[in-house]
This record gives C-alpha cells, sequence and structure tokens, in this order.
C-alpha cells in the first residue's frame, strides 16, 4: 500500500441517490476522528478488487465540521476504468476502503464579496462543502446547477429545499438551460465564481468569464481528468535500473506503483502537480492542467497519473 | 537630482494608465494634476466607448485645473467633481459597492491618492489586475513607525519626527501595499542622539 494513503476506513452509509450516483459515508476503522478540512476538498479512494487496487479522486461533500465522517458521492461510468463500476457494485455498508489526507485544489477564495458557483453534473461535489461553509460564514452566495433531468440531479431538491434564494436549477429534459452570459452579466464587484463539471461546460464559462472582463484572479475551476487508455509501453528507470510495461488500460502512474515504486499524488487527475517526474528519454503526450506550455515543450517531465509515451518507451529519472 | 533607481522590489515602479479591452465599464479617478494623465488616457485610447466611461475627479489643488474644459461631456458618460480629495474618498466605496464585475479603475495624482484609492478598490473586492495607476503629482510618502504604529502623512524628507512618538524615523523604499506607506525606524537607533541632517527627496 502506498504512503500516500493514511486511514482504513469502513463504509456506514451508502445510498443511491440518482440513477448513476452513489452517496457514500465512512468512519475510520480506528474510531478516530479523520483529519479536518476545508471547503472544496478532495480525499483519494482506494479499493481493493482483490488483484489490483483502483485509486480514484472524490471531492468531500459532507460537512466540514464533522470530523468522524468523510462523505463522497461515485457518479457511475460505466464506460471508465472500473473505479467507479466498483464503487457502485461491491462497496456497501460495512465495506472497508483506503481512504488518503484531504488535499484541496479548489479552495474557497473567503474574501470575495459573493461566491457565484456553477456546477454540472457531478460537478454539484465540491460545492457541497462549499455551501455549508458559506452558509456558516453567511456569505451571499448563488448556485447555478445544471443536470440532465431531475431524477439525475444528485442532492438537486435537498439544495433547493434548503436554499431557495440562492440556488438555480437547470434541468436540461425539460429544455432549461443554464446561460452563462446571463449569469455572469451584472454581478457585483468582488464577486468569484467557480465552476466545476463537464470539459466543455467548464471551457464555455470561463471563455464567457473572460469576454466579459472578469480577471483571471476571480475565476476558479476544477475539473479531474480520468487517465485515458492509450498504447502500451516501456519505462526506463535510470536511477533503479528497471524496466516496467505499462499497460493499455493502466496509467503510468499505476504501473510505477503496481511495481512497488513509490510517487507522490494526490489528485490523480493531471492537475495538483504532486506526481511531477522527470523525463530523460522519449516524447510525451501531455494530457495534465499542471504543466507549463514550455515544460510541455521541453519535454523533460511528466504527470505520470494522467500523460503517457507517445512513443513506445521513456526513460524516468527515478 | 535624477532620482536613484531603488534596489528594493516592494518599491511601486509606476506607468502610463493602460486600457484593457476587455473591460466592460471604465472608471477614471483623478486628483488635481493627475487629471492631465487621464486626459492623455483618453486621448490614446479613441475606441473606448465612451458610454462606458465614467470620471470623478478631486479638485482642491492650489492650482485648480477644471476638468471640464478637458474631458468634454460626450467622451464620457458621467463626469463628476468633488472639493476635496476626502470627498471623492468617501464617495467612492458607494460608487464602487454599485459597480458590476467587469469594471476597470484608472487612478491618477499623487503617490499617497494612489494608494488610498488602490485600498478603496481592494476593500471593494478589486483585484491589482483590474486596476491601473499613474503617478502624476507629489511624491510625499505615508510612513509607518514600527516603533509606535502610527502612520505619518505627507512625508516629503528622508528623516521626519514620527507624529506617535516623536522619534526621528529614516524612511526606506521598502513598500506595503496594505498600508499604502513606506518603512520607517529610528535614524539613531545605535547612536542615541546622533540625528544626521534631513533632505527633502519627495515632493
Amino acid at each position: 500500500m502506498s504512503t500516500n494513503f493514511s486511514h482504513t476506513a469502513r463504509v456506514i452509509r451508502a445510498d443511491q441517490v440518482t440513477p448513476l450516483i452513489k452517496h457514500f459515508s465512512f468512519e475510520r476503522v480506528d474510531g478516530k476522528p479523520f483529519s479536518p478540512f476545508s471547503a472544496g476538498s478532495h480525499v483519494v479512494i482506494g479499493m481493493n478488487n482483490g488483484t489490483n487496487t483502483h485509486k480514484n479522486p472524490y471531492s468531500l461533500v459532507g460537512s466540514s465540521n464533522n470530523f468522524m465522517e468523510y462523505e463522497i458521492a461515485v457518479r457511475l461510468d460505466s464506460t471508465g476504468r472500473g473505479g467507479s463500476l466498483f464503487m457502485h457494485n461491491n462497496i456497501e455498508l460495512g465495506s472497508e476502503i483506503e481512504i488518503g489526507n484531504p488535499y484541496n485544489l479548489f479552495p474557497v477564495y473567503k474574501p470575495a464579496k459573493k461566491h457565484l458557483m456553477i456546477a454540472g453534473g457531478v460537478g454539484i461535489t465540491p460545492f457541497m462543502t462549499y455551501i455549508d461553509e458559506m452558509n456558516l460564514m453567511h456569505s451571499n452566495f448563488e448556485l447555478h446547477y445544471s443536470v440532465r433531468d431531475f431524477e439525475n440531479g444528485a442532492f438537486a431538491k435537498e439544495l433547493q429545499d434548503k436554499y431557495p434564494n440562492q440556488v438555480n436549477l437547470y434541468i436540461q429534459a425539460n429544455g432549461v438551460m443554464a446561460n452563462f452570459n446571463e449569469i455572469l452579466d451584472n454581478q457585483p464587484l468582488g464577486t468569484h465564481v467557480y465552476v466545476c463539471g463537464p470539459q466543455q461546460m467548464v471551457a464555455d464559462a470561463l471563455r464567457i468569464a473572460d469576454e466579459m472582463g472578469w480577471p483571471n484572479s476571480s475565476v476558479h475551476s476544477e475539473e479531474f481528468k480520468a487517465p485515458e487508455p492509450g498504447n502500451p509501453f516501456t519505462v526506463t528507470l535510470a536511477k533503479s535500473d528497471c524496466k516496467i510495461n505499462v499497460r493499455s488500460r493502466e496509467s503510468l502512474l499505476e504501473a510505477l506503483e503496481n511495481a512497488n515504486i513509490e510517487i507522490p499524488y494526490s489528485c490523480r487527475g493531471g492537475a495538483c502537480g504532486f506526481c511531477k517526474t522527470e523525463v530523460i528519454d522519449g516524447e510525451i503526450t501531455h494530457r495534465d492542467y499542471f504543466l507549463t506550455d514550455a515544460e510541455k515543450a521541453s519535454g523533460n517531465c511528466i504527470m505520470p497519473c494522467i500523460s503517457r509515451a507517445q512513443g513506445d518507451h521513456l526513460t524516468l529519472n527515478i | 537630482m535624477t532620482e536613484e533607481i531603488s534596489e528594493i522590489k516592494s518599491k511601486p515602479v509606476y506607468d502610463i494608465l493602460q486600457y484593457d479591452p476587455k473591460s466592460r465599464s471604465n472608471l477614471l479617478v483623478s486628483e488635481g494634476n493627475g487629471l492631465v494623465g487621464l486626459v492623455d488616457f483618453l486621448n490614446g485610447s479613441e475606441s473606448i466607448p465612451p458610454s462606458t466611461i465614467n470620471v470623478m475627479c478631486a479638485i482642491s489643488n492650489a492650482e485648480p485645473l477644471n476638468p471640464s474644459s478637458y474631458i468634454s461631456p460626450d467622451r464620457c458618460n458621467k463626469m463628476r467633481l468633488f472639493d476635496s480629495v476626502n470627498a471623492l474618498l468617501e464617495d467612492l466605496p458607494v460608487t464602487l459597492s454599485n459597480s458590476q464585475m467587469g469594471l476597470r479603475l484608472y487612478i491618477c495624482g499623487s503617490e499617497i491618492f494612489l494608494w488610498r484609492v488602490a485600498n478603496l478598490a481592494r476593500a471593494a473586492g478589486m483585484h491589482k489586475s483590474e486596476y491601473s495607476m499613474q503617478l502624476i503629482g507629489s511624491k510625499a510618502r505615508r510612513v509607518y513607525c514600527p516603533h509606535c504604529k502610527t502612520t505619518s502623512e505627507e512625508v516629503t524628507t528622508d528623516i521626519h519626527e514620527c507624529v506617535g512618538c516623536g522619534l526621528s524615523l529614516v524612511n526606506c523604499d521598502h513598500f506595503s501595499r496594505e498600508m499604502g506607506a513606506y518603512l520607517g525606524f529610528r535614524v539613531d537607533a545605535e547612536a542615541h542622539g546622533e540625528i544626521p541632517e534631513r533632505k527633502e527627496l519627495y515632493r
């Protein structure tokens, strides 16, 4: 088990909140409290299916004031690599998983005069802790939440009931779409906008905010990618003097972990930068959000959680 | 005397006002001769739609300029004149709190004025990328005394007596944007009573 994991935790609640989203609550098996976390934090969940360990990042969705429980919401991706499928089919009340320490790549900017949240689908998850915190701080906030249909809107009813004046729901099945131009127009000076959802939605919201004169410093987004399958390749570890084969459906980071090579990580989605690794030889297909364009062009570092070799080999300086 | 370029990184370096074409609305603020900077800015950026421009000028200096004779009414949405800097600074937070995202603020005037306005902008939630400042006029400094935590206003000499504790402070180029003040410290800290002659450096 990676040193990145700290606690074994047990499922104490598991609810299918929509046909595709399952909501889990965990407590530590040793009965101790979890680490405190700030709104917007994620954790990596490690689940062992008997042959290997899936590690997926999930936003914490429970109250940041309850240290005895962590809560996450998992969207089923049946075409994905199997982590969410395993969480849906195999993790139930009493199951044990490994859980890492929380890390926040998407914090609330507390001095903002107003917080404007734009969520799409399962992108609602980080905002569950946001809203909890903003409500406690008596902050001015507004949520714009787009869902495919009401049945698939995780937490939609609960949010609408609790915050009828702040929550705006857009149900695409009813033909109601969020209009980012309207949402971003006429917002008071000092507003910060936070966007989480599908890639295209995030890109659209960021582009429109920029066109409407929002400075980058007032615009925040979170989007983790999942590793995509690619061609298999061989990785040579220069310092450890060994060769590892990376299979088509596993990431470079996973291949290294399966060979008991420890790499620090946090988001496993190309955003946090923890797993940055030096490359000595081989062409890279970069897929992360972390490295600068210059770093990507230099070809001497890679984010192994998400990026792969372009050809059939890579040499890493580890 | 030519001004020495400071090696201290925190000392602000000023440029001319820079138009941000992504702005939705533009608020131009000046005091005294700072008006000249606003006029140059408007002359150099004729593409800015007049309907997006609002101007606020304090005209309290000994040699008052009449903004109306420099900025024609059809060049802006609204021009408001204030008979003192304080009157302008009292109004500004209200104006900002009624403003929307997409606003850019352009500030021109003395150094003390620039930072007083910038701090009101920051208090209104603006980021430094949302305002631009140009120094025209007095370089007199606000100087913070770390001994008694008092800030002296309008200091024009390298050494001055702190208005709070009376110690003779030498002010250095270390600048706090948060306070809009330079750091002073006791000039005779090592040898009490030895106060060098003061020189007027910041006018």
